[in-house]
């Protein structure tokens, strides 16, 4: 096992992707279909990383992140924002939010893996 | 005898036979009398023969000079005279009577001797001969009935004057009078007796004669001496010019003699015929002195009268002058008067014409006029406001009145000028929205003469106002709309290619189990056209970004040959799948360049990409290269292909959005047609630019020159 990585993601589709390809790659996933659960979850899971999706019915990705940083036990977790860049602004206001990177959607079956990973490295 | 011969013979050359046969018979008669005169001396000295010391002597009638007593007897102060000489010097004197024009007549024929009291004048002189010595002094002088109030010269003007016929008073008068510019009529008598006799009848109004013979006898005639005193002679025996030797010179002789002896015949002479002092006391200067003094008097008068003439020329010339002066001034006024009325009436007619509301005051803010607008806007006439203030005028409310007053008395007394929107209710019942202008009217020394007021109705330009404000509200918002619309739909496309394009990969990674030809040929199809539709989905998301202006582009190091490189490779198998060669040229290496290499990338695949789909055969050729010289050194990357080209009625809408959406429904090439459009956007946002030349079935140059800085070598690529 390489590590936890919490995903947040709302839609069941993508977030089967997800793991699978992160499962592929012998990481631990935990998912969460919205910010509250995921916040919860953060608590209970205690994760490696955590991978936000922006666009998240009620709260949204950058309440979640901001709330996110407040977790003194998470300091130094990388939290990517996975995000289609829907509105202008949308990567300014990721980082600002709290967000340590970002990866395009749609995401890259080929290189998806490869990136999440690359944090990883930079943030140990 | 000699003298009865000669005076026929003398008149007979009248022309006037009735005027001849009376002279012929008054010479007659006196002819007669003088026969028996000499008859009659005869008779009284029979013993004295005629000799060469007989001196004929004319005598006519002018005493107490010279003339005949009542008895007949020569008598007169030159018959004292001569006889005083004659005794003297032994001559026999023999008188002969006749008129004064016949004594001057005889002396021209010599039928006499000498002729008394002859008065020197340069005319004379031609005709006879003078001595030296003056027998008398004399002068003229105007004799009138007493009472007739003639006191000078001028008084003369319009009488009737009698003369001596044939004396030089005439001329001398003529002179005189026409000298003052008086004009009097003359009546010419042989003797002064029968002119003063003219007078006392009525005949004349007054009569001209000599000193002597007036003293003597005007009481007689009932006439009083005037002032009017002229022409002083001296008074001489004359002879003829060839008369006989000695005798005036004996006259000279004697006469120098008498006046140097109080006693002598000349005094007593004097004494016995005048009344007045004796000539003797008379200073010789005197008659002179009186001349000049008449002469410097007539000379005044003369003057006075011309200035008077010239003053009243010169009256009559600045009466003319004024006059026409006047008349000059009343035409220029009644010109100045038309024009200006009928620039009143232009200018009148002008603003009459001019559909907005125009007013006019005086500086007591009284209405001195208005345009028609104005009176139909309010439903008046410019008769019923003119010299009233709006404040008296019922036709705005009340508060709107007051607050005009007095918005126009500032402006009135401080100048500058109003602008503002105001409402006013026309007389039809119509509210509207009008431009309220009013400046302060100036006169040529900057004293304000009153205001002038402006009211544009812009109630239809308000409302288009409003109209298009409303419509532009509605777009932004509708522009906002769409942008997040455009987002939205975005996402949610993106959503479902995300499963499908990861699901598909990670088929083909054969991660879930091995796939056999078919399947992976198959799954390769799908891929691809999840890979287009993100494309298009992505050119529209890029095209709403740009226009909503929230593109930002990085500011990266990167290697522009790499960049090139990049996207050529990528583009490579579509070429070749074409049969279509696609060549890079670097004919200079720009090097490292700071940018956004993502959007440099999706500039080239555009263009590149472009060139390739719409090329059938032939090639691509990629050239890069820099352009020196200007400021960062351009990168300059041109595509060239061997295509289809472009129309020249389609270049205009190369680079508009959506156009080849809108006109390509049946169209053989996929694209969103937003390609060219965001390659363009992106281009300006580095402050670049893409050129195009075409030529249709020729084929296409695209050359996109990017101005992107030099990066600083050692920074990450």
């Amino acid at each position: 096992m390489k590590g936890k990585i919490l995903l947040i993601e709302d839609n069941e589709q993508n977030a089967y992707l997800v793991s699978y390809l992160l499962g592929a790659r012998d990481w631990q996933v935990v998912a969460a279909s919205d910010g509250r659960s995921g916040l919860d979850l953060a608590d209970a899971e205690n994760p490696d990383m955590i991978l936000l999706d922006i666009q998240l019915p009620g709260m949204d990705g950058y309440e979640v992140a901001r709330k996110l940083r407040e977790k003194n036990h998470l300091d130094g977790t990388p939290i990517i924002a996975v995000t289609s860049y829907a509105m202008p602004g949308d990567r300014e206001n990721c980082l600002a939010a709290g967000c340590t990177g970002y990866i395009e959607k749609p995401i890259d079956p080929a290189t998806f893996a490869e990136q999440v990973e690359r944090y990883a490295r930079n943030a140990e | 005898m000699a003298e009865t011969e000669v005076h026929p013979g003398g008149r007979s050359r009248s022309n006037k036979s009735a005027d001849g046969r009376f002279s012929q018979g008054v010479t007659f008669v006196l002819c007669l009398s003088l026969v028996l005169l000499a008859a009659a001396v005869q008779a009284q000295s029979p013993t004295l023969p005629l000799s060469a010391d007989v001196v004929r002597v004319g005598i006519y009638q002018n005493s107490p000079k010279v003339g005949l007593d009542p008895d007949g007897e020569p008598t007169g102060i030159f018959i004292d005279l001569i006889e005083a000489i004659a005794e003297r010097e032994g001559w026999q004197l023999e008188y002969v009577p006749g008129t004064w024009q016949e004594g001057l007549q005889r002396l021209t024929t010599g039928e006499i001797d000498l002729m008394p009291d002859v008065a020197l004048t340069a005319e004379r002189t031609e005709l006879f001969a003078f001595h030296d010595e003056p027998a008398l002094s004399s002068w003229h002088q105007v004799y009138a009935p007493v009472g007739s109030g003639i006191r000078s010269i001028l008084d003369l003007d319009g009488r009737h004057v009698a003369v001596l016929d044939g004396s030089i008073q005439q001329s001398q008068l003529d002179g005189m009078v026409e000298g003052f510019g008086i004009e009097l009529a003359t009546s010419s008598y042989p003797d002064f007796d029968a002119a003063f006799e003219a007078v006392r009848t009525g005949d004349a109004d007054a009569v001209i004669t000599n000193r002597f013979f007036g003293e003597h006898n005007a009481a007689r005639y009932g006439l009083e001496d005037t002032s009017v005193i002229f022409s002083p002679s001296r008074l001489y025996f004359a002879a003829p010019l060839t008369g006989r030797r000695g005798l005036l010179e004996a006259i000279d002789r004697h006469l120098v003699a008498f006046k140097q002896d109080s006693q002598s015949p000349w005094y007593r002479s004097l004494e016995r015929w005048t009344s007045g002092p004796p000539l003797t006391t008379w200073p010789a200067w005197l008659p002179w002195a009186i001349a000049a003094a008449l002469v410097m008097l007539a000379g005044g008068l003369i003057i006075v009268l011309v200035l008077r003439g010239q003053v009243r020329a010169r009256t009559r010339q600045v009466y003319e002058q004024a006059r026409q002066h006047t008349r000059q001034l009343e035409r220029r006024v009644d010109a100045r008067t038309r024009e200006l009325r009928e620039t009143s009436a232009f200018f009148q007619s002008l603003i009459d014409h001019i559909p907005s509301l125009i007013y006019y005051k005086d500086t007591q803010l009284r209405f001195t006029g208005c345009n028609k607008a104005y009176e139909r806007a309010f439903g008046l006439s410019r008769d019923d406001i003119t010299g009233r203030c709006v404040t008296e005028l019922e036709y705005l409310p009340r508060a709107q009145r007051e607050e005009f007053e007095l918005e126009q008395r500032t402006l009135l007394e401080l100048g500058g000028s109003i602008n503002r929107e105001i409402t006013l209710d026309f007389a039809d019942g119509t509210r509207r929205e009008m431009l309220y202008s009013a400046a302060r009217i100036q006169g040529p020394d900057e004293m304000p003469l009153g205001i002038v007021g402006l009211l544009v109705d812009i109630t239809v330009q308000k409302r288009v106002e409003n109209e298009l404000s409303v419509a532009r509200d509605r777009a932004q918002a509708a522009d906002r709309v769409k942008s997040a619309f455009l987002a939205t739909m975005s996402h949610e496309l993106r959503t479902p290619l995300n499963s499908i394009i990861g699901f598909t990969g990670i088929l083909l990674q054969e991660l879930a189990g091995p796939l056999n030809a078919e399947q992976t040929k198959q799954l390769e199809m799908v891929r691809n056209s999840s890979q287009h539709l993100l494309t298009l989905i992505n050119d529209v998301l890029d095209i709403s970004r740009i226009e909503a202006g929230e593109m930002s582009l990085a500011e990266e190091s990167f290697d522009v040959l790499q960049s090139v490189d990049k996207v050529a490779e990528i583009m490579r198998p579509q070429a070749q799948r074409k049969n279509i060669e696609l060549n890079i040229h670097f004919d200079a290496d720009p090097g490292l360049r700071l940018g956004d290499a993502r959007r440099v990338e999706q500039i080239l695949f555009n263009l590149i990409g472009n060139a390739v789909k719409f090329t059938e055969s032939g090639s691509v050729d990629v050239g890069v290269d820099t352009e020196s010289g200007e400021g960062h050194n351009p990168v300059v990357i041109t595509i060239r292909d061997s295509g289809i080209g472009i129309r020249e009625e389609d270049m205009r809408n190369l680079f508009r959005p959506f156009r080849q959406i809108d006109s390509t429904l049946s169209r053989k090439h996929e694209g969103t047609g937003l390609g060219l459009v965001i390659c363009k956007r992106l281009t300006e946002l580095m402050d670049g630019d893409i050129e195009v030349s075409s030529r249709w079935g020729a084929g296409t140059t695209f050359t996109l020159r990017l101005p992107l800085a030099a990066a600083k070598t050692g920074e990450p690529a």
